[in-house]
């Protein structure tokens, strides 16, 4: 949930500077890692989001590789899996709650 | 894997920052551009001996005190002054050799830059009603 919400600020940077000259999108690092620490069966507790720079994408005259519409759908996207977390949370803190209340 | 870089987004509320700082770059890019399409023409001569100079708006990444990218973006206006001259002794605005200074405004380019100006601070504005619905997603947990 903490990289979905790193994404969000991504996602926000990048629109942002959608005009900016000589401005390279910016990406998060994260669903490989985490892929591959579940294949390789280890913690996935540690995996650190890390940012970089994509210099693959291709870019204006001016420079800048932001696309507002990559930009805006990767943001809707990752919304929509930011709530699906929250509606997990939200049935994990039900089940905590039915577990210490007391037997009618 | 790539190399990551310094990236210091903030916390909470430093996103709907960044989508406030762009669109207000982007007003500004507006405003910039109706100006200079109302100074199409304007020959009057300035303090510095030359007519209205077409203002350009830059933007820039803004940066933290380390650096690090902050996610926001800086626009300044910039004068980009472009003139086409005529020669017409008669007119009021001529120079002492007869040359009239009138501003270069090309009106497609300043439409232009109204409309894409326009697109970019409505998918800022939807970006930050985005993340606001996030948040209160985030904190309607709390409830119930």
């Amino acid at each position: 949930m903490d990289a979905t919400a790193l994404k969000s600020r991504v996602h926000a940077a990048n629109l942002a500077n959608q005009n900016t000259p000589g401005y390279k999108t910016k990406a998060v690092e994260f669903d490989a890692a985490f892929q591959q620490a579940l294949a390789a069966g280890t913690s996935t507790r540690d995996i650190e989001a890390s940012v970089y720079e994509r210099h693959d994408l291709p870019e204006d005259n001016d420079g800048n590789n932001v696309s507002t519409e990559r930009e805006t759908l990767g943001q809707a996207q990752n919304q929509t899996l930011y709530n699906a977390y929250l509606a997990l949370m939200q049935g994990k803190k039900k089940l905590l709650v039915t577990a210490i209340s007391p037997a009618p | 894997m790539p190399d990551a870089i310094s990236f210091s987004p903030g916390t909470l509320f430093s996103a709907v920052d960044m989508s406030a700082s762009a669109m207000s770059g982007e007003r500004l890019r507006m405003t910039v551009a109706s100006e200079n399409l109302a100074h199409a023409g304007d020959t009057r001569r300035l303090a510095d001996g030359l007519p209205y100079q077409r203002q350009r708006v830059l933007f820039q990444e803004a940066l933290d005190q380390q650096g690090g990218a902050t996610g926001a973006v800086q626009s300044t206006t910039v004068a980009s002054p472009k003139y086409e001259t005529r020669y017409d002794p008669s007119h009021p605005d001529a120079n002492p050799e007869g040359i009239v200074h009138v501003p270069e405004i090309s009106s497609i380019l300043e439409l232009t830059d109204l409309m894409t100006a326009s697109k970019a601070y409505e998918a800022n504005a939807n970006a930050a009603r985005g993340l606001l619905r996030m948040h209160e997603n985030a904190l309607r947990l709390g409830q119930e």
